[in-house]
C-alpha cells in the first residue's frame, strides 16, 4: 500500500541515531510518497548514512539554521498533499502512516492528526504511554467523533486545553499540506528557542477538525543532551514562546488570560526550582518582568532573599535552612 | 453576503494552492458567502482547477471568463458577476490565513463607516524578496489627504458595494497586463479617498503571499514595473491638474533622490525612479495618442465617472 505523503526529517549531527529513524519509516506498512531528510549543517557524517538508502531518501542540505527552518525547507521542497513530520531521534512503529491516513480518507476536512507514543531511551520503552499517563480530565467534554477504537476526530478547538497538558510532539503530526500553508509555517526566528514545537502547535490547534490516534504509534527519545533533557531549560523555552504567542497570535478574549496565567505559573516554578539550585542570577531574571502581585508570600520572601548581599545571604541560607545536598 | 473575488492569468498551480487555502477558512456562521474565480484568457488548465474546487470542497464557486487582458478588465468582471455587498479582493499567488473570512465579518459588522479595509500582508517564507508586503500590526485610518499606497495592496483588499456607486470599477488602462504594469489599486483608493471615503487597514485580516521572484534580477524587474506603475498614475492625475497628486509625486521624488545616498537600497531605489519615468513618458504617449484619436483611455466599468 502508498499513501500521497510526505515525510520531513529535519537533522542535526545525529548519525548515530538517523539510520533507525529512517529505517523505521521506510519500512510503514502504508509507503510514503517521499521522504526528505533536511541536514541542518551536520559536521558529522550524516549525509553518507542517508546516502545509502538510495532514492527512498531524498537529502537536502542547509546552512544550520536550527529545527523550523529546517522543517519549512523539506515542506516546500515537498510535493505531497499531505505532510508529516518526523524528528531523527525518534522512531515510528510499523502502522503509523496507515493508522493517519485512515483518519484522512474516512474524512477529507480533518486538518491535522496526532497520536499517542511512547517514550524511550536507551534502557528501553516506558511502560505507560502518553495518553494514558494524560488525566481523563483531557478529554472531559470534546466533542469527539469515534471513527474505531483507535481513531477518532475531535470537533473543537484543543488550543485551551493544550495550555494546560501538551500531547503533541512535531513527530506524531500529520497535517495536509494546503492547512500547513494556511497557518504559515513554522517561525523561523523560533528555531533556537528550547520547545519550539509549543508555538506551531497551539497555531495549529485553534482549528478543527482534528484526527487522533489514540494507540501508541511513535517511540520519541529522551537522552541527556535532548533539548527537553533540562527541565529550567525548557520551562524557560515555554515562557518565551507564550509570549511570542501572545505579541503574535493575537489571541481573543478567553484565550489570553489562560496563557498569561500559564506564563505566571511557569515563571514560579522555575523561580522556585533555581532558588533551590541556588541560582539566584535565574531567578532573578525570571522574575524581573512580573507584575509584583503575581507572587505567593512564599515566592516574595525567596526573592528578597534573592537580592540580598551575596555575604548576608549566604550566612542566612547557612543558618536558617539546610542545603540541598 | 461576502464575495471573494480572485482573478488569475496562466497559472494554475498558484491558484491551486490558493483556493485549498479558501478551503481551509473557518466559516463564519449564518453568513453565505461564494468565491468568484476570474479567468483572465488563461491557456492553461485554470478552468478545470477551479472546476475541480467547486467539486471537492462544495463551495459556492462561480467561475467567470474575461477575454480582454489586464487584471482591471478581470476585476470589473468580478465585480459584475458577484452577487455579494462585500467584495474581498484577493490575487492567484496568495494564501489566506484560516481566520481571515471571519475577520473580515466581524470587521465589516464592527465598523460601517469604512467603505475599503486593507488586510496585512505577510511573506509566506522567511527567505522571500520583502516586496509588497505591509506588516505594521496596528490598525490605522486614511482619508483625504494621505497617500494613496500606503494603506496596503489589492492582494487583499475588502470592498463594501455601496462605494461602487460613486467609484466605479478599476481603471483598465491600469494594473498588471497593460502597458503600465499596475497602480490600479492605488488609483481606485486615490479615487475612494477623493470621493470621501474612509479607508481602514485590520492587521488582523491576514493573508500571506507566496511571491516566486527568487532571483534578484526578477526582484530588480518587479521593482521596475512597480515604478512604471507609479509614473503612470501620477502622470494620469498631474494632466488631470490634480495638485495633491503632483505634490505626492514630488515627495516621492525627493524621498528617492535622497535614498540614493543610501549605499544598500541605492540600487533598487535608481530603478525605481528609471521605472517612474518611463511610466510617466509612457502614460504621456497614451494620453497624447487618445487626444489625437479623441477616443478616452481606458477606464472603469464607467468611463464618466472615473476620468473627471
Amino acid at each position: 500500500m502508498a499513501c500521497e505523503i510526505s515525510v520531513i526529517v529535519p537533522t542535526y549531527n545525529r548519525a548515530r541515531l538517523i539510520a533507525t529513524t529512517l529505517e523505521s519509516i521506510v519500512t510503514q506498512s502504508c509507503t510514503p510518497a517521499e521522504v526528505i531528510v533536511v541536514d541542518d549543517g551536520s559536521s558529522d557524517d550524516t549525509e553518507a548514512i542517508v546516502r545509502a538508502f538510495g532514492a527512498a531518501v531524498k537529502y537536502i542540505r542547509i546552512d544550520n539554521s536550527g529545527p523550523c527552518r529546517a522543517r519549512n525547507v523539506g515542506v516546500r521542497a515537498s510535493r505531497s498533499r499531505y505532510i508529516t513530520f518526523c524528528d531523527s531521534d525518534d522512531v515510528w512503529f510499523s502502522d503509523k502512516l496507515e493508522q493517519q491516513f485512515k483518519i484522512f480518507e474516512a474524512a477529507p476536512n480533518v486538518k491535522f492528526v496526532f497520536s499517542d507514543f511512547r517514550i524511550f531511551s536507551d534502557e528501553g520503552y516506558s511502560t505507560k504511554s502518553k495518553f494514558e499517563s494524560l488525566s481523563s480530565e483531557f478529554w472531559r467534554g470534546l466533542p469527539r467523533r469515534t471513527l474505531s477504537t483507535e481513531l477518532s476526530i475531535v470537533e473543537a478547538p484543543l488550543v485551551e486545553r493544550l495550555l494546560w497538558r501538551q500531547p503533541i510532539f512535531p513527530s506524531t503530526i500529520a497535517m495536509k499540506r494546503s492547512f500547513f500553508d494556511s497557518i504559515g509555517g513554522w517561525v523561523e526566528s523560533l528555531g533556537r528557542t528550547p520547545s519550539e514545537d509549543l508555538e506551531f502547535v497551539l497555531r495549529a490547534a485553534a482549528h478543527h477538525p482534528t484526527g487522533v490516534v489514540s494507540k501508541p504509534v511513535v517511540g520519541i527519545r529522551k537522552h541527556a543532551s535532548n533539548f527537553s533533557g533540562d527541565n529550567v531549560r525548557t520551562t524557560l523555552g515555554e515562557i518565551q514562546i507564550l509570549q511570542y504567542v501572545i505579541d503574535h497570535h493575537a489571541p481573543g478574549k478567553r484565550l489570553r488570560p489562560l496563557i498569561l496565567d500559564q506564563i505566571r505559573r511557569r515563571r514560579e516554578n522555575v523561580a522556585a526550582a533555581s532558588f533551590s539550585a541556588r541560582d539566584f542570577e535565574t531567578m532573578r531574571k525570571v522574575l524581573e518582568p512580573a507584575p509584583i502581585w503575581h507572587r505567593s508570600c512564599r515566592l516574595h520572601v525567596k526573592s528578597v532573599v534573592a537580592r540580598l548581599p551575596r555575604a548576608l545571604r549566604n550566612f542566612l541560607l547557612k543558618r536558617m535552612v539546610s542545603t540541598p545536598t | 453576503m461576502i464575495s471573494v473575488v480572485l482573478c488569475t492569468r496562466n497559472r494554475a498551480n498558484h491558484l491551486r494552492r490558493a483556493l485549498e487555502s479558501i478551503g481551509n477558512l473557518s466559516r463564519p456562521c449564518d453568513l453565505a458567502w461564494e468565491v468568484v474565480v476570474v479567468d483572465n484568457d488563461s491557456t492553461d488548465d485554470t478552468r478545470a482547477v477551479s472546476e475541480l474546487f467547486l467539486r471537492e470542497s462544495g463551495i459556492n464557486v462561480t467561475y467567470v471568463f474575461e477575454g480582454r487582458r489586464g487584471t482591471s478588465h478581470a476585476r470589473n468582471a468580478g465585480i459584475r458577476a458577484a452577487q455579494g455587498d462585500v467584495l474581498a479582493f484577493v490575487d492567484d499567488d496568495i494564501i489566506v490565513d484560516p481566520e481571515w473570512l471571519v475577520n473580515i465579518v466581524s470587521e465589516c459588522i464592527g465598523d460601517g463607516t469604512c467603505s475599503v479595509l486593507f488586510g496585512q500582508t505577510k511573506l509566506m517564507w522567511a527567505d522571500q524578496a520583502r516586496i509588497a508586503i505591509k506588516e505594521e500590526p496596528f490598525e490605522e485610518i486614511y482619508v483625504y489627504p494621505c497617500n494613496p499606497a500606503a494603506p496596503g495592496a489589492s492582494n487583499n483588499m475588502v470592498v463594501r458595494r455601496s462605494i461602487l456607486e460613486s467609484v466605479v470599477g478599476f481603471d483598465t488602462s491600469l494594473g498588471p497586463g497593460t502597458l503600465l504594469r499596475g497602480a490600479e489599486d492605488t488609483d481606485f483608493t486615490y479615487r475612494v479617498l477623493r470621493s470621501g471615503g474612509k479607508i481602514k487597514y485590520c492587521p488582523r485580516i491576514l493573508v500571506r503571499h507566496n511571491h516566486d521572484r527568487l532571483t534578484r534580477r526578477a526582484v530588480r524587474s518587479l521593482l521596475l514595473s512597480y515604478g512604471r506603475a507609479r509614473g503612470g498614475f501620477y502622470c494620469k492625475y498631474v494632466l488631470r491638474q490634480d495638485l495633491w497628486a503632483a505634490k505626492l509625486c514630488y515627495w516621492e521624488i525627493k524621498c528617492c533622490l535622497k535614498r540614493l545616498l543610501d549605499q544598500d537600497r541605492r540600487r533598487d531605489t535608481a530603478v525605481h525612479l528609471i521605472g517612474m519615468a518611463a511610466g510617466f513618458v509612457l502614460r504621456l504617449g497614451l494620453e497624447v495618442t487618445a487626444l489625437v484619436r479623441r477616443r478616452p483611455i481606458g477606464c472603469g466599468m464607467d468611463t464618466a465617472a472615473c476620468c473627471s
